[in-house]
This record gives structure tokens, sequence and C-alpha cells, in this order.
């Protein structure tokens, strides 16, 4: 494989540098730079180790086959302060780790029959009368995946065990919660902002399940794809008979109970509620009064313990302890450089600063 | 000494702070440590009831052995009585220090300030309780309040005994301050 132009846009966006700056970096006109990454020019072998070293790529990462993958903007959960440059940095590295995903399945051995269901609204409905709605697609999900009654206990495992694979990603922003992405002969992969509270978590992977079960073989308008997925994710959530029993009275603290319950933030059960129509107009409204004058509305309290992947981190174990991968390898296989790995695949969280160290 | 002030008041229970905290806190704690699918079958009053019931047997283990306190039991109203004069009862609170009691002759009477059969003269009725954060799951304060009928006499908050300050004031008082005009 020679030099990829297309590697050669992924590490520049990956690291957020403009064409001119990166053309200003390697002290070169960016009219070339330009041809060398829409493929017009072939750039020389020695290009590949001075790009490089200005993006700190090992020069390998340019001669890796492929190219990036766009995510339509429904297949991410995000807020719409976020720049177009940043999130086409987020978007780069989503589909360098990608790439890595691919590397390390070649010899993990895949562990699950199970599957993420594409389900086509026309077909599910089959010759029944009554309109499929999105609660009957979160409920037939629910129930082929044998999800028992009450809450899902681990959402990141239940997607996990059913053949996704989510990523723990550190977006820099809280602007962006998840992107998902279906790609032929991989695993449905979840790119989850880890820095989101644990109740907004779940919310969110249920929110990207719903585009990756319902809106990858039918296609409507964003806002329809994304009122759809809230809704879904509601309903995967918080089953409707369930929530509708235990419903008896809408305030604060029995919100916090239900939360504990469901392990859903109380603002998630309130819009579920009002969905319902378990709650008036009026209901729904004095609730947000009351979550923005108690500042809930930007952090609740009562979050649900953390749910953490586990399906990459098998991979880069499986290399490591069965195949025998020393950190450096597995950075040479990756296209990465050494410290770049190890911070990305740093799976533990660093130690809090200040904390006390035992001197032997 | 007939009327006392809110000082003396909370001089009389200051060495019992630590205990009235842990009271108040561990009867909510001990509460939220039931499952959750329980705690959602529970509507406000049995919320108040089981912590209620907590802080009672949590008072029973820290607060009625230790000298200088008589815990009595007036048909049905568990009091224990600090010191020369401060009877105090366990409530849950609004952050006024007011509390909801089934309006019995009794309970109005503690509410009135009104001595009760056996207990010293005058009496001193405070109701000691938690003010819990609006979700009902955390204490935001534990405080002291004397009731005067339906109102407040006044009403202090106890500094919580990880958050106390070599001197600093152990408690502070928190009484709504009425409007001048």
């Amino acid at each position: 494989m020679g030099f990829n132009h297309h590697m050669l846009t992924l590490a520049r966006d990956s690291r957020g540098i403009t064409q001119a700056g990166l053309a200003d970096m390697l002290s070169m006109g960016q009219g070339t730079l330009s041809k060398y990454e829409t493929g017009v020019l072939t750039a020389p072998d020695e290009f590949a180790a001075d790009a490089g070293a200005a993006l700190n790529y090992p020069a390998s990462f340019f001669f890796q086959p492929g190219q990036p993958y766009g995510f339509p903007p429904f297949h991410y959960r995000r807020r719409k302060k976020l720049s177009a440059k940043a999130l086409g940095k987020i978007v780069a590295e989503m589909n360098i780790r990608r790439m890595h995903i691919r590397k390390l399945m070649v010899s993990f051995p895949a562990q699950t029959n199970r599957f993420i269901p594409e389900i086509d609204a026309d077909e599910y409905q089959g010759r029944s009368r009554t309109a499929v709605t999105t609660e009957d697609m979160a409920r037939s999900v629910r129930e082929s995946w044998m999800v028992p009654p009450g809450p899902v206990e681990n959402v990141v495992d239940l997607v996990e065990e059913n053949g996704g694979i989510v990523v723990p990603c550190d977006f820099g922003t809280d602007l962006l919660d998840a992107m998902s992405q279906r790609v032929d002969g991989m695993p449905v992969l979840f790119f989850v902002n880890m820095n989101a509270p644990a109740d907004r978590i779940r919310h969110t992977l249920c929110h990207e399940l719903a585009h990756m079960t319902l809106h990858t073989t039918a296609f409507k308008a964003d806002d329809e794809m994304e009122r759809e997925a809230d809704e879904f994710a509601g309903a995967f959530l918080l089953p409707s008979d369930e929530v509708r029993n235990q419903l008896r009275r809408f305030d604060l603290p029995h919100l916090a109970n239900m939360k504990a319950y469901w392990k859903v933030s109380m603002a998630s059960i309130a819009v579920r509620a009002h969905r319902l129509k378990l709650i008036t107009d009026y209901q729904s409204k004095m609730f947000w009064i009351e979550m923005n004058r108690t500042g809930y509305r930007k952090r609740e309290p009562n979050e649900p313990p953390r749910e953490t992947p586990k399906a990459l981190r098998q991979m880069v174990e499986f290399h490591r302890k069965s195949l025998g991968y020393a950190d450096a390898d597995l950075a040479e296989m990756l296209c990465l450089t050494l410290p770049e790995f190890q911070k990305m695949y740093a799976f533990d969280p660093p130690p809090p600063k200040g904390h006390l160290r035992l001197v032997v | 000494m007939t009327e006392w002030t809110q000082a003396d008041a909370m001089a009389e229970l200051d060495p019992f702070f630590d205990q009235l905290d842990l009271i108040c806190r561990g009867g909510v704690a001990r509460y939220r440590e039931y499952p959750p699918e329980l705690l959602i079958e529970h509507d406000s009053r049995t919320t108040a009831n089981c912590i209620y019931s907590h802080m009672v047997t949590l008072a029973g283990a820290h607060l009625t052995d230790q000298p200088g306190i008589v815990h009595k039991v007036i048909r049905g109203l568990k009091v224990w009585i600090i010191g020369d004069r401060a009877t105090i009862r366990f409530k849950r609170m609004d952050e006024d220090g007011r509390s909801r009691n089934y309006p019995t002759k009794q309970a109005r009477d503690f509410d009135r300030q009104l001595p009760l059969p056996g207990f010293p003269l005058p009496p001193l009725n405070l109701v000691v309780g938690y003010l819990p954060d609006p979700t009902g799951t955390v204490v935001e304060r534990v405080q002291v309040a004397k009731p005067a009928g339906k109102t407040i006499d006044w009403c202090a908050a106890i500094v919580p005994t990880s958050d106390r300050i070599v001197g600093q004031p152990r408690w502070i008082d928190v009484t709504r301050q009425a409007r001048a005009f």
C-alpha cells in the first residue's frame, strides 16, 4: 500500500489543524498539500515522516488502507453549539478508533451470535391494521434481547452482549454525547462521551441504539428521527405499563425514588410521563421550573452507578495476555505513538492527585 | 431564669450536637438503604414515619442513656429531656423549622409551650429535625426549632459535625426574618 491521501486528511482533522496551518508547519505551499490530500499529486515517501512528526503520528499511519466514513447527522447526539471544526476533529478520531477496532478484531474471537436488529417499520407492521409505534419497536427489542421486566440493569453490558461495542471517549466537550456507526463487517459501534453523568449516558446509548435500529433502513426528516430516538430511549428504559402503575404522584421525592429504581434521570422520567399523558402540560411546566430553580436541570443529584464498557478492553487485554503483544507492538499495529496508545487505551481512570503514597 | 433565649437553649443542647446530628442524618441514611422498589411504594407520610422510627431507634442508642438526659414516652409522644428544661422531640421540618403533626391536644400543647404531665416547669419544648433537600434523599441541615403554637419562635441550624471549625459558631440562627415594611 502506498501513501493513502485519505489518511493525511484524517490525521490533520484529528488534530484539529487547518490545511493552511499544517502547510505552515511543514513549510510548504497549501496548494501542494491540498493536492496531496485530494490525491491529485502523490506525496513522496519522505513526506510521510515529516507529516507524521508534525501531527504526532508514525509515518506508517499514512500507508494504511481504507478511507474515513462520514457520520450522518442523526447518528450523533449533539447540541447545536458545537462548531463544525470541533465536530470534524471528533469524527476523524472516531474513524481512527474504528480502524483500530477492525485491526483488533482480526485476532479477537467474536463471542456472540446476537445482534442489534434493524427494524423496518413497514415490514414490522405487516398486515396489522394499527400503525406500528416507536413504543412497539422498543418493546420488540427488549423482548428479542430477553430483557426482563423492570429496569435495564446495565445498558452498556446489554448493548455489548448483543453485538455492539461501546467505545469510551473523551470528546473534550460536553456538547456531544455520542456517535454511532453501523459499517458492514463490523459490530455496531457506539462512541460515547464518558464525561457525561451516568444516567445521561444510559439514555444516550439507548438514543443511539434507536438510530441504529430504526434509522439505518428508513430515512426521515432529522427532527423526526431525533424525536423517535428519544421516544425509543424512553420506552426502552421505562416501559409504559410499569411506569403507569408507579407514577401515582408526581413530585421530586417520588421521581428521585423512581430514578433510584430505573437508573434514569428525573428529567427523562418527567418527559416520559408527559409523553404518556400521565401528567398535564401544567405539571410538566411546573416540573421544569422547579428543576431550573434547584439547579437540577444542569446536574441532577443521586447519579446511578457508572457503567463501564468491557468489549474494547477485552480486545486489548486479549492481545496483551493471550497473544503476547507488548504496548509498543500494539502501538505499532494501530499506527500510534506509544504515549498516545497508552493514553487512549488506559482503561482505568488515573488516580486522584494529592493522595497519600506508601513509601517502603 | 424563666424566659430562655435561643442562645440559652442552644447552649443547653450544645454537648449533644454530635448525637443530634447523627440521629437525624443517620435516620435518613438508613431509610435510603431500602431497596428502590420498596421506596417507590411509599408516600410522603410513610417516608416520614419510617425515618422517624429510625431516628427514635438511633436516639435510643445514642441519647437515652447519656448522663443528664431523661427519656419519656407519654401517650405515644416520645421526648427526651436534656439538662434542666429542654424537652425535645424529633420531626421532619421545612426550612422555617415548621413540622406537621396530627393536631392532638398533646401535640398542640407541646407546640404551645404548655407543660405536659410529669415534665419540668416552666417548659422549653423544642423540635429537633432534618430539612431534606427537594428530592428528599439528602439532609440539607439539622435544625432545632422552638414552636409557638402554629408558628415558630426561632429556628437554628446545627453546623454538621464534619464541617465544624474550632473557634467558629457550632450553630447558626436560621429564623426567617420578617419584612420591615
